[in-house]
């Protein structure tokens, strides 16, 4: 295992540096991205220069905007933050075939057999740079964890290499945060065990940990002493996605049922399109609502059948909404859960077009004006009738 | 500060090693001359790519500019003043 060499690259602040890119007169100043509704949404990035402030990614752009009152907010682009993104993969391509998209804004790259992993790490900075404007911090390490663990260490635009021999000494004096898939939570339990750094945490016995944390301890245990054997997934590794949906967050609190209906009718839409087009079928609906002044709520149940059919998504996401007394809501969701092949589960195929049920023959006619001109090309009716909200949609 | 347009203009466009490039825009009855392109990116409605430029015409406005390809019609987006 001492053989692998991995690189883990992090775009700096990608979504405001994007933003700071495409816009030369945002260069230098704070930036402050924020998803969509500008006024009530939350900070989605912020710039290194937003960061002194406070403000940071998760804070509703309300308190953002208290903090940095001079700062410059602009609304999420998710496509052309993919554009960006799609290009720095098509970099990284160049270099190796064995890369891993983490996210939208980080990459592993297997660099084992490389001869000199830090020339390379520089000249892929120095590539990036030169093609897209953006920086990049890179970790390179002898497995995932410590290559992650190693970009964060020094950013922006940083380059820092942990050696097998250097790991524990590396790792030691941080603190247990550093390590990926430990929340502020875990980090809380183990603050109150005594355990800060990873030094600390490399001095409980496994046993222990398994006793404390179930089957994370095991994890926690390898992560104190730099262990870390997860392969790479490379680009067409990708698992099988087991849930698909969409939210939508409105602009004011949404009170009628009607206007309720249409946001499950719209956000159905898309996702039936969406499981049509890339052959899935869901064989449950979840449903997320956020009440005003309340936590979220998640309902959900499995289908007879799986289907991609958005007028069973609609009908079974409405029911579920009317399970609930709901009165005044600012956010809604839908999930396709049990996710399946639809090509392993076609139901019939047709021999002759006029065979094929006209429900079908008019969901497929919709199907190739959707793909053609886009989703908003066709709208179910009732959504034409409600104007009582205005949203954002994320997902 | 970013003001949100939305409306066609008239772009005259050259093409540049095989890639598209806004030289003047009329908006409002009143001609714009890039002087430089920003950046540019792309997306996609449907099978149509739409491809944005933000170029800047003085030291004080950006502007963004797009070109759809499904009607080969130039957008003005938005305009960001510093």
């Amino acid at each position: 295992m001492t053989d692998r060499v991995i690189l883990h690259v992090d775009a700096d602040a990608f979504f405001a540096s994007v933003e700071q890119i495409t816009n030369p007169f945002l260069k230098g100043k704070p930036v402050v991205v924020c998803g969509l509704p500008l006024e009530h949404g939350v900070v989605t990035a912020a710039s290194y220069e937003a960061r002194p402030y406070g403000v940071k990614a998760g804070m509703p752009v309300a308190q953002a905007r208290k903090l940095l009152p001079d700062g410059y907010f602009v609304p999420v682009n998710i496509p052309k933050y993919l554009f960006f993104s799609t290009r720095l993969l098509s970099i990284y391509l160049q270099m190796t075939p064995r890369v891993e998209a983490y996210s939208v804004d980080e990459v592993f790259l297997d660099l084992s057999g490389v001869a000199d992993p830090w020339k390379q790490a520089v000249e892929l900075k120095r590539q990036i740079a030169q093609e897209t404007g953006l920086t990049v911090s890179i970790g390179i390490g002898p497995n995932k964890l410590i290559a992650k663990i190693a970009s964060d260490l020094d950013k922006p635009d940083g380059l820092t290499m942990v050696l097998p021999e250097q790991a524990l000494q590396v790792l030691g004096p941080l603190p247990v945060e550093r390590c990926p898939g430990i929340g502020p939570k875990t980090a809380a339990n183990l603050k109150a065990l005594g355990i800060v750094t990873f030094s600390d945490l490399a001095q409980v016995p496994l046993a222990k940990l398994r006793w404390w944390f179930g089957k994370n301890g095991e994890k926690l245990y390898w992560a104190a002493r730099g262990v870390d054997e997860t392969p790479m997934v490379l680009l067409d590794q990708l698992p099988p996605l087991k849930s698909k949906g969409h939210e939508i967050t409105f602009d004011q609190p949404m009170r009628s049922v009607e206007a309720a209906q249409a946001v499950i009718w719209e956000i159905s839409g898309r996702l039936g399109f969406e499981f049509r087009s890339q052959q899935r079928l869901a064989g449950g609906i979840r449903l997320k609502v956020k009440p005003v002044g309340g936590k979220a709520v998640t309902r959900q149940t499995r289908l007879l059948a799986a289907t991609a059919d958005e007028r069973v998504i609609a009908k079974t996401a409405f029911q579920l909404f009317r399970q609930g007394n709901f009165t005044e809501l600012r956010g809604l969701g839908i999930y396709g859960i049990y996710l399946v092949s639809s090509v392993k589960d076609q139901n019939q195929l047709h021999l002759f077009p006029e065979d094929i049920p006209g429900e079908e023959r008019l969901q497929t006619a919709i199907d190739h004006l959707k793909q053609k001109y886009g989703e908003g090309i066709v709208v179910p009716a009732l959504n034409l009738l409600s104007s009582d909200f205005k949203g954002s949609g994320k997902g | 500060m970013i003001e949100e347009i939305g409306e066609d203009v008239k772009v005259l466009a050259s093409f540049v090693n095989g890639k598209l490039q806004p030289v003047i825009f009329k908006w409002r009855n009143r001609t714009y001359q890039p002087l430089t392109i920003a950046s540019s990116w792309s997306d996609y409605e449907g099978q149509f790519k739409r491809v944005y430029f933000s170029v800047l015409t003085d030291q004080s406005n950006l502007y963004e500019l797009c070109f759809h390809t499904r009607n080969f019609q130039w957008c003005l987006v938005r305009i960001h003043h510093d």
